[in-house]
């Protein structure tokens, strides 16, 4: 074991952008990383082994990880993908795979708070996110839950509800409109949860 | 200098009958369109290169070879129209194999040329447009950020482009967002001021909005540089991104 946790630190200083998965030859059994997450410094996420991985957002920083009990990390972050630019902040999930990919093919959402239309000032969205453990899943995942509500072409607030969790190490999502049955049964997801303090934006143009 | 590459579609085979000695107006022949739409004017256009793919003339002659030199180009402006001649001079008529020539009698005669324009060149103020790593869909507004580099000589980074919409709202968040459509780009100018980078850009009527984004020392703002799209809503608005009352909103801005 001590092999691997050297090896993995080896690699992890030879090529700090890469994902850390080490198979050996012999057993053709994989070691999974555990991914501590102890700080992060401007785009990157440092590790407890001092690893770390560039996301490449802008402004980012690590709000939690979702995890599906298999061993893969799912980091969520917010940030943009942007720096001198008019993109506001949001929320992005990362896997340590994903150094690869453009941020901007990232899994985006909106960044709690209200969001103003930058032409008239009016309300256009509204939300507030969470951050929870699901008590009835055996693998205790976390998952994210918003609460919002936006404005249609209609020119009516919409509510809805948007759960965000990983299954089969991949990530899934659930969009639940306050006009379905289950709407009530899925706020009781709620309780016990984490709110992550909302901002005030204005609509991008 | 920069290629046209849209042009060159427009432009890149055309077939007629050519006297020695004079000129011939290419947009006749093969353009009918007004290429003050892709921000090109007189003056603003050289014959960088090109090749004569095959021809032969009543005579008998045949056109042959890469022609570099010998042929002019030339631009007028007619009725708001940019007009293109293609002259064939004297030049041609030297025999010499090196600079490629026209094959026969030099005196007269009429061509019929088959002409494939191999690149064509702005001779503009020589601006360029680093894209960086962004991504912008919109080949027109593209083309666009091309022509205001080589109207201002301004060398334009790209700082934003295309965005891709959040997954949790109906309408992917940030409603209308022209980042979204692919036709808005974030730009800055090193060494000159987004004030003036917007004003220029505003002026040159390339853009159907331009928002300035001056350096507020806010924490929370948003940071200095220029946005433009083509926002089909709008018809060259020029607006400008301030604190007021507490927070930061967007204005209409004359400057």
């Amino acid at each position: 074991m001590a092999f691997f946790v050297l090896l993995n630190v080896l690699v992890a200083c030879k090529n700090q952008n890469t994902e850390q998965n080490i198979q050996t030859d012999n057993s053709q059994s994989s070691v999974k990383k555990i991914w501590n997450v102890v700080k992060t410094e401007n785009s990157f996420i440092v590790f407890d082994d001092n690893s770390r991985i560039n996301t490449k957002l802008f402004d980012m920083s690590y709000l939690c990880s979702l995890c599906d009990g298999a061993g893969e990390a799912f980091f969520v972050l917010s940030g943009r993908t942007c720096r001198d630019c008019d993109e506001n902040i949001a929320i992005f999930i990362f896997t340590p795979t994903d150094t690869l990919k453009p941020v901007s093919e990232l899994p985006k959402y909106t960044y709690p708070g209200k969001e103003y239309d930058y032409e008239n000032s009016q309300l256009i969205y509204e939300s507030k996110l969470f951050v929870g453990r699901n008590a009835n899943s055996k693998s205790s995942a976390d998952f994210l839950i918003w609460l919002q509500s936006e404005k249609s072409n209609s020119n009516k607030m919409d509510s809805s509800i948007f759960i965000v969790d990983v299954f089969n190490n991949k990530i899934r999502e659930q969009r639940i409109s306050s006009r379905e049955q289950k709407y009530k049964e899925k706020l009781n997801l709620l309780k016990n949860c984490k709110e992550i303090k909302g901002i005030e934006t204005i609509s991008e143009p | 200098m920069r290629n046209i590459k849209d042009l060159k579609r427009h432009y890149s085979v055309f077939n007629r009958s050519v006297d020695i000695g004079s000129a011939f107006d290419i947009e006749s022949v093969e353009y009918a369109g007004d290429l003050s739409f892709y921000g090109i004017y007189p003056g603003d256009i050289q014959l960088q290169n090109w090749k004569v793919i095959s021809g032969s003339s009543s005579a008998g002659m045949k056109l042959r070879k890469s022609i570099s030199e010998g042929f002019s180009l030339y631009s007028y402006n007619l009725w708001g129209q940019t007009k293109l001649v293609l002259s064939i001079g004297d030049p041609l008529l030297t025999g010499n194999d090196d600079y490629g020539y026209i094959r026969g009698n030099p005196t007269a005669g009429a061509y019929d040329g088959y002409f494939e324009f191999v690149e064509w060149a702005f001779k503009g103020r020589g601006g360029s447009v680093n894209f960086g790593d962004y991504k912008i869909s919109s080949y027109e507004l593209r083309d666009r950020l091309e022509n205001f580099a080589d109207q201002t000589g301004y060398d334009l980074t790209v700082v934003g482009g295309d965005r891709c919409a959040a997954r949790n709202t109906a309408v992917g968040g940030s409603k209308g967002s022209r980042h979204l459509y692919g036709d808005a780009a974030d730009i800055i100018v090193k060494g000159t001021s987004n004030r003036d980078v917007a004003i220029k850009a505003n002026k040159s009527e390339l853009f159907n909005t331009t928002i300035y984004y001056p350096d507020s020392k806010i924490p929370e703002a948003l940071h200095p540089h220029v946005h433009v799209d083509l926002n089909p809503r709008h018809d060259n608005v020029l607006m400008i991104y301030k604190r007021t009352n507490g927070s930061n909103r967007y204005f209409l801005w004359n400057p």
